[in-house]
């Protein structure tokens, strides 16, 4: 299958003042820009991304110039919308409205980002708001089963280590505008400010605009991140939280990883995920554990947590009710641990690149969602040209690499287990005799 | 059985995003919107919308079946949802044995493929690159009338939709929506869940599911789409070849007879559960998509709860009585309802927060909206239809969910018609459909 699509010819780039300026062409009327600042929660450590959080979503209200209603009635008078967030390692804006409004967006975004007005008022709002955001995640198996995985693989103060959420709550509670303001003086600039801008705009005129309403924010030095790698604990460890009521438990398998995404070894590594458990319906666990004993309806694996210089970490999700519970669990492990041992086919592996290289293509589908992807990338520290060479590296792709990766890189049995729902302890304590039978079947098959 | 072909494109039509009809025997040309083409292959009754966009080498073909859980009835509900799993089982030229696994045959080559079901329709679709196109136009016409159904695989994938409902009961949204329909709908079929009822779906049989199938997969209940960078002629050839030889249904398609009684008076839901936090719901009664009414009902909803300089962002989450807010007057086919649904701040009240949401209606009731108000929510309606253009899957869903709605055009005509929707016309549909008597009121109480 060839390959006609290359996405740096779509897009244009340009560094400038601390400023990395991306612009992708497209002929849509919808203008989506996207930007970001090194200003997550793993530089707040101290309040566990509270004030790193707050900061962002306060750069939503009122400004120096304009109050918040005002802000918001311009912005939404034109149809268009600006919202801010932060994650582990980066504060974000996405602004989208009309490609013709660009300028008067822009202008806006620029005003809110250098010259935010941190109310008192508005803070102590936001502070309840975002505490009852928590508590609403907090009634979420799937969110409350992956702070676990997090919390369990990365220790306290590791920039992947999540905090309980009535912790992170009561944190938000203490938070004051001071602390808002200092942390946003520290961490909102230019530096390695990396803005993408995406629609019917043209990128000269883009840069330009950019360059105009940033300037005068100050340049801050790069921030280099601290050593993420992590220890994988002695054996596997299972933790659960109790969930009343939840009756799938959403289950995850996984352990931390010590590659970066530029490294040959990673691409091997992500193949080999994909084939246990990456893309829709072809791979190893959807096969066995859905469609062939139909104990679950959603299951899949996934490398996450890359940004910047930060190592991520695999994990597989699946959720399961009480009655098969153990089985499923047991299911997952087992393939994991076949997975792992035996490795992949070269069937599997041909099969895999197929899919791996049309689902290339077929990703630039998401017009609007391409600055959003290409930001991604360049979070990571993945030039456009090591996206363009994607094809060809998958293309090479061999057997041999990914077992390698595989023996060198996945290691099933100092993996953790963290699943959170209604689940007895009976059900949890029967995952290791049912991963016993499933074992003793399958060597008698 | 079909082959993989490379479907070339000409050098003149490359850089187009829109072209003239095409002319091919068997379609008849029904008429042009938006840059869509509409055909119907004649033979079967099928119809055919074509939508060229060629920012990336790909399309999306989607097929949208009339039936939806507002077709099911009591004893069957969830039956159009089971049958949407059953179709990535077999059929009879995509066959495990002959490895053309329906699974897997086009996640193989990278393709974004799944399936819904809603309470107007169900879809199938998969975003492929275009050397796929043809094996994609395939596969769909070969289950729309070939698949093979077996009771084992349906007793395995009851298991699979079983799972699937108990997740949704992990939400306090879905489980208050769910009672919240099953109140304000008493004899419509939108009173039950479009996943259906435990009971209902731990009972079907293969043949209750042939019977669906046979009812209503058929070329005369269908709409083909294909949006992307495909050439119109060789497209509809391909849809030809593989859709052409089924034949036209000769059994009736049933009606939707039940209709909703005028509703005569408030109703309350209350639901008590272990959680973590409090949500309050409204829901009014408003008329069917095809109505002329939908627009003006669109740009309220919109006025009332989209985005941060809404009413009632600003009098809830602005004041920290709410984290979330949402308003929806989603077009459906049949009478469905005006919905908001307000996420509570820790330690406040419901009845505090619905004096206020009531308060705020009355307040508009009475007239106190200024064109301004009006401007500002027609622009955001005009940005949010503009970013379901931005990839041929989100155009594709937009113009399923017009087909359920009534007419494909809908997708072009409603946005049209919300950009002349005036302060007055805006004021009637409030005075009209939002009312005490036809009010239902939902409280979730998550309880530690």
């Amino acid at each position: 299958m060839t390959h006609p699509f290359s996405l740096s010819t779509h897009i244009r780039e340009t560094v400038t003042d601390g400023m990395t300026i991306l612009s992708v062409k497209t002929n849509d009327s919808l203008m989506t820009v996207v930007g970001s600042f090194h200003a997550g929660r793993m530089y707040d450590t101290a309040h566990h991304g509270a004030v790193a959080l707050l900061t962002a979503r306060m750069l939503g209200e009122s400004t120096q110039m304009r109050t918040k209603k005002e802000l918001h009635d311009t912005l939404e008078g034109m149809g268009a919308s600006v919202s801010f967030d932060s994650d582990t390692a980066r504060g974000r804006f996405v602004a989208s409205g009309l490609a013709t409004d660009m300028h008067t967006i822009l202008a806006l975004v620029g005003e809110m980002v250098r010259e935010p007005r941190f109310d008192p008022d508005e803070l102590a709002v936001m502070k309840t708001r975002v505490s009852a955001e928590i508590l609403a995640e907090s009634d979420d198996p799937r969110a409350i089963g992956r702070m676990l995985l997090a919390r369990t693989l990365f220790p306290l103060g590791h920039p992947h280590h999540i905090v309980l959420p009535a912790v992170l709550s009561e944190t938000i509670g203490h938070v004051t505008v001071d602390d808002v303001r200092t942390f946003h003086r520290a961490m909102y600039g230019r530096g390695d400010m990396i803005l993408v801008g995406g629609g019917a705009i043209r990128h000269d005129e883009f840069v330009e605009k950019c360059r105009y309403v940033f300037e005068g924010m100050p340049i801050q030095p790069i921030l280099s991140e601290n050593d993420s790698i992590v220890s994988l604990h002695e054996g596997r460890r299972f933790v659960h939280e109790h969930m009343p009521k939840k009756e799938t438990a959403s289950v995850y398998i996984g352990h931390a990883l010590s590659l970066s995404p530029t490294d040959p070894v990673f691409d091997a590594l992500s193949v080999g995920i994909h084939v246990l458990g990456g893309g829709i319906f072809a791979n190893r666990l959807n096969k066995e554990i859905r469609e062939k004993r139909g104990l679950t309806y959603h299951i899949r694996s996934s490398i996450v947590g890359y940004q910047g210089k930060l190592h991520g970490y695999w994990f597989s999700l699946a959720m399961f009710p009480e009655r098969v519970y153990a089985e499923g669990v047991a299911r997952m492990l087992y393939e994991t641990d076949i997975i792992a041992t035996r490795g992949i086919t070269a069937k599997e592996l041909t099969e895999k690149k197929d899919e791996l290289l049309g689902r290339f293509l077929t990703q630039f589908d998401n017009r609007s969602g391409l600055p959003s992807f290409v930001l991604s990338a360049y979070e990571q520290g993945v030039p456009l040209i090591h996206i363009d060479a994607y094809p060809e590296r998958i293309s090479t792709m061999t057997v041999p690499r990914v077992n390698d990766a595989f023996a060198t890189h996945l290691c099933p049995e100092q993996s953790v287990i963290a699943s959170a729902g209604d689940i007895s302890l009976l059900a949890r304590n029967a995952v290791q005799k049912e991963y016993v039978r499933i074992k003793k079947e399958s060597k008698k098959a | 059985m079909p082959t993989v072909t490379h479907h070339s494109r000409t050098k003149s039509t490359k850089k187009k995003s829109s072209s003239a009809p095409v002319s091919v025997p068997g379609f008849v040309h029904v008429r042009t919107l938006g840059g869509v083409d509409e055909y119907l292959f004649k033979k079967n009754g099928l119809r055919v919308l074509l939508k060229r966009e060629t920012f990336a080498p790909v399309a999306t073909v989607m097929v949208t079946y009339l039936v939806g859980s507002v077709n099911e009835h009591t004893g069957q509900t969830g039956l159009a949802h089971m049958l949407e799993h059953m179709m990535f089982k077999e059929s009879a030229n995509f066959r495990r044995k002959d490895k053309r696994d329906i699974n897997e045959l086009l996640d193989k080559k990278g393709a974004r493929l799944n399936a819904s079901t809603w309470v107007d329709r169900t879809n199938y679709y998969e975003t492929v690159a275009l050397p796929f196109l043809e094996d994609a136009i395939a596969l769909e016409a070969d289950r729309m009338r070939h698949a093979i159904f077996d009771a084992k695989e349906l007793a395995s994938e009851m298991t699979v939709v079983r799972n699937e409902y108990e997740i949704t009961r992990n939400s306090p949204e879905r489980i208050l929506s769910t009672d919240m329909h099953a109140a304000a709908f008493q004899a419509h079929p939108y009173h039950h869940p479009t996943i259906g009822w435990l009971s209902d779906i731990t009972s079907y049989t293969v043949e209750k599911l042939v019977d669906f199938y046979d009812t209503y997969y058929r070329p005369d209940n269908a709409v083909v789409s294909v949006v992307g960078d495909i050439d119109p002629a060789t497209t509809l050839r391909f849809i030809k070849t593989y859709f052409g030889v089924h034949a036209k249904s000769k059994r009736p398609i049933p009606v939707v007879l039940s209709e909703e009684p005028v509703q005569e008076g408030e109703r309350r839901v209350s639901i008590v559960r272990p959680g973590t936090y409090d949500i309050l719901s409204f829901m009014w009664k408003k008329p069917p998509a095809m109505h002329p009414d939908i627009p003006a009902l669109i740009v309220l909803a919109s006025m009332l709860g989209g985005g941060h300089a809404s009413v009632l962002f600003r009098a809830l989450v602005d004041t920290g009585l709410a984290s979330d807010v949402s308003v929806s007057a989603y077009p459906f086919r049949y009478e469905s309802g005006f919905e908001i649904m307000v996420t509570l701040a820790p330690g406040v009240a419901h009845p505090t927060v619905e004096t206020i949401v009531m308060q705020t209606i009355d307040v508009i009731k009475k007239g106190e909206i200024t064109e301004t108000d009006i401007v500002r929510a027609q622009n955001m309606l005009k940005t949010a239809y503009a970013s379901e253009a931005g990839s041929t899957a989100s155009f594709s869903d937009m113009l399923c969910e017009a087909i359920a709605g009534g007419d494909w055009s809908l997708a072009f005509t409603i946005p049209k018609r919300i950009a002349t929707v005036t302060r007055e016309d805006v004021l009637t549909v409030a005075r009209t459909y939002i009312s005490d008597a036809t009010k239902t009121v939902g409280q979730y109480h998550g309880q530690s």
